[in-house]
């Protein structure tokens, strides 16, 4: 059974599309998990409703968050995953619309591995996901999880 | 002959007779009874001895003298009988009886109840043939001598009473010599001038004081007229009072009831003096003597007692005067009016009856503290006037001392500051009010300031994703469709896209000049000179194949905010590079002019400048002065320049001309 490699949580149906066209413009084939919600993620991550039969932190290599999410916000959610000893170790990248100072430094205290905010060019977004795919999947060495 | 010779000799109380009587005694043994009887009726004691010594003759004289009856001294001795005694010894007188015949002198004898006398003698010897006798005349002057020793001791004791007197009397003229010095030093001493005038006016005592209240001294004021210590307009009028003074007789009297009168100093100041006067005669002549009080000082003290009591009765305030217990001794026309009890109601009467039964207990506690001769300021309270109507009283309450320095009362000022009062409360309220509001305002500043952030996060965040999706599916349609587009629909995409991204950009500048109101100033020393050479630096992608001289002039650092700074350069800057595009020779040009009390920093380009009829426009949001056409641009960046540089405290304006150029200045406020 192939493994899970992306996290992509995304609650904008258009961007969620483009996001993905643009990963398979990138030839990004990896196994991609969509959460459409904070609290959705929240379960994949860690193995509870209906992903409760998952194997926790396997072989996840990314996760993508948007911030401005329906029931649990990216913030909060960034903040449970790097709250945990075991969660925190997956890099997570912050895929978001906003420029606000203020998102970008509490994800950064918060523990987020990136930043990036989304391009309204079609062709700069291709080339921002398809360059963070290529980093984090294939550059990126993460560590070993039991 | 001798008898002549004893004649001679002056026994003068011996008539001729006598002198015959006793020559024929002598002779014949003083035989003739007519002579003796002459002889023993003379009072002097007549006695003869033969040169042995023995006692011839004695008569009654002798008898009385020495009380010795002629049977009892005939025949004796008469020096052993009458124990002659005399200064030169008896073998004195008998050796000059012998050598002269005659000796006359003082004896002293006792008599036969044993007195001694003292007697004048007068002795003759008489030498007649074998024979030798002596006439011894004696008078008794016992009595003259007591009477001379008397008379002696008398002018004695007189002497001595005379040297008695003669010395009172120096010591008398020496006591009236020392009362003189003494007046002399009381007068000089006094406080008050002493003068002295003859009937003309001549200065005759001029003491110490008179000296220095007439600022003359002594010796230029004796003996001159007293005129010039008068005023010259009084000089008549005073020379009349002393005149009509000196025939009242009256020895003294006060100048008081003369009205005011006025001394004329030395040096021309006038002044006034209280004076009296008195009047003696000596020698014939009248003496006037002033006696003046310089009261210069007493009438300014009273002339400020009157103004002070003007000022009291004049005052808007109550001012009272009270006992220690508190019973009203002053009550003045401020007081009437603020209380409305007259000063008949008041004086008198405690001062309780206008403390509210509320504030009865200030009195106690003001009335401690001037006990302690402690003042009580400003103490603000509630009084009652007679209508019953409550005041709002500043109190201030001082004490009253006497000259030692004991407190005797309190003096009391009050002010009605109902009105003030009442200002102060209508403050109160508004300030209140007023607070109220700022809090008010400031709660919904804040909220307003919370809705603007979630607004431009808002716009920031979901305003962007629907652009992405119109410029993202226009560019997929191209990507994925774009073969069998027909080229008017591809074109139409593209339109659709690059108008998307210009909205992006809008919203990208809108929520950059949002945010510069809202984040704080970070102002510290900034280096412009590297700040402006970082900026070009920057803006090298937007040279890129641009020919372009740039000239960066000399540029003081200032104090502000890097951050802003910098994008006030980027603007002005980048806009220069913008409009210089396609003009020949390009020139950009920074520096700074040192004005005033501001540097001003420009930037000059020789590009498309504009009219100047559309400066008022130039930094408002959205305004362009060029067709996008000709130069793209959202219209944020002057507006951003100009608010960071009002938040500086500094002011920014431009000058162009179309087409050929344009010089934007800036200043960040007065230099440090």
């Amino acid at each position: 059974m192939n493994e899970i490699e992306i996290l992509l949580v995304e609650d904008n149906p258009d961007d969620l599309e483009m996001t993905l066209h643009a990963l398979r413009k990138g030839k990004i084939v990896n196994r991609i998990q969509v959460a459409r919600d904070g609290q959705e993620a929240l379960d994949f991550i860690f193995c509870e409703e209906e992903f409760a039969g998952r194997k926790a932190g396997n072989g996840l290599k990314v996760i993508l968050l948007d911030l401005k999410l329906p029931k649990v916000d990216g913030l909060e959610v960034l903040k449970r995953i790097k709250s945990d000893p075991i969660t925190k170790k997956i890099p997570v990248v912050v895929l978001t619309s906003s420029k606000e100072q203020n998102d970008v430094v509490e994800s950064y205290d918060l523990g987020t591995n990136s930043y990036i905010v989304k391009p309204v060019g079609l062709d700069q977004f291709v080339a921002a996901v398809q360059n963070l795919g290529m980093y984090w999947l294939l550059l990126n060495q993460p560590p070993a999880v039991e | 002959m001798a008898l002549y010779v004893c004649t001679g000799l002056g026994i003068t109380a011996l008539g001729g007779a006598m002198q015959a009587a006793l020559r024929r005694a002598g002779a014949s043994a003083l035989a003739g009874r007519r002579e003796a009887a002459i002889i023993d009726q003379t009072y002097d004691a007549i006695l003869v001895w033969d040169w042995e010594g023995a006692i011839t003759f004695w008569n009654r004289g002798a008898e009385r003298v020495y009380g010795i009856p002629r049977e009892e001294a005939l025949g004796r001795e008469s020096n052993a009988l009458l124990k002659t005694r005399t200064a030169i010894g008896v073998a004195g007188f008998l050796s000059a009886l012998d050598r002269e015949g005659a000796w006359e002198g003082v004896l002293e004898h006792t008599t036969r109840d044993g007195r001694t006398i003292t007697v004048e003698t007068r002795m003759v010897l008489i030498r007649e043939e074998a024979r030798a006798y002596v006439i011894e005349a004696n008078r008794d002057i016992t009595i003259r001598r007591e009477a001379e020793e008397a008379l002696r001791n008398s002018r004695e004791q007189l002497e001595a009473r005379v040297r008695e007197r003669t010395a009172e009397l120096a010591a008398s003229h020496e006591s009236t010599r020392q009362s003189e010095e003494r007046m002399s030093g009381i007068v000089n001493s006094a406080m008050d001038a002493i003068i002295s005038v003859d009937s003309s006016q001549r200065i005759l005592l001029f003491n110490a004081a008179a000296g220095s209240m007439f600022r003359c001294p002594a010796a230029e004021a004796m003996g001159r007229s007293l005129d010039r210590f008068i005023p010259q307009r009084f000089r008549e009028q005073h020379r009349h009072h002393v005149g009509d003074f000196g025939k009242t007789g009256v020895t003294s009297r006060s100048m008081h009831s003369l009205g005011a009168l006025s001394g004329l100093r030395a040096d021309g100041e006038e002044f006034p003096i209280e004076a009296s006067i008195s009047q003696i005669t000596a020698g014939g002549e009248k003496i006037f003597t002033v006696i003046l009080r310089d009261i210069t000082a007493r009438k300014r003290a009273e002339a400020a007692g009157v103004l002070l009591a003007a000022i009291v009765e004049s005052s808007f305030d109550a001012i009272i005067g009270k006992d220690l217990d508190g019973v009203v001794t002053s009550w003045n026309v401020g007081a009437e009016r603020m209380f409305g009890y007259s000063a008949e109601e008041m004086v008198g009467n405690s001062i309780t009856r206008l403390i509210p039964p509320d504030h009865i207990d200030d009195e106690a506690l003001i009335l401690g503290r001037i006990r302690q001769g402690e003042r009580v300021e400003h103490f603000e309270t509630v009084r009652r006037r007679k209508d019953g109507k409550l005041i709002d009283a500043s109190v201030t309450v001082s004490p009253i001392k006497d000259d030692r320095g004991n407190v005797v009362g309190a003096s009391k000022v009050v002010r009605d500051i109902t009105e003030r009062k009442e200002a102060e409360e209508k403050v109160r309220l508004l300030n209140t009010e007023l607070e109220k509001r700022v809090v008010e305002r400031t709660a919904q500043l804040e909220v307003a300031n919370k809705e603007l952030e979630a607004f431009s996060y808002s716009v920031s965040h979901d305003l962007r994703a629907p652009l992405r999706a119109v410029n993202g599916f226009a560019g997929m349609v191209v990507d994925e469709f774009g073969s069998q587009l027909p080229a008017e629909a591809a074109r139409y995409l593209e339109r659709i896209r690059n108008a998307a991204i210009k909205m992006g950009q809008l919203i990208d500048d809108l929520l950059a000049f949002s945010r510069l109101g809202r984040q704080p100033l970070k102002r510290q020393e900034v280096n412009m000179a590297q700040l402006v050479q970082n900026v070009l630096d920057d803006l090298a992608p937007e040279r890129k194949g641009r020919q372009i001289d740039i000239q960066a002039g000399v540029m003081p650092d200032c104090w502000g905010d890097p951050a802003l700074l910098k994008q006030v350069w980027v603007n002005l800057l980048s806009n220069a590079i913008k409009y210089t595009r396609g003009c020949g020779g390009a020139l950009v040009e920074t520096g700074c002019e040192s004005g005033n009390r501001e540097n001003i920093y420009y930037v000059r380009d020789n590009g498309a400048g504009f009219d100047m009829k559309y400066a008022h426009k130039l930094f408002g949001v959205f305004q362009r002065l060029h067709r996008a056409e000709e130069f793209e641009g959202t219209g944020v960046g002057l507006a951003i320049v100009q608010r960071v540089i009002h938040r500086h405290g500094g002011r920014v304006w431009a000058e162009a001309e179309k087409g050929r150029g344009a010089i934007f200045r800036f200043t960040l406020g007065e230099r440090k």
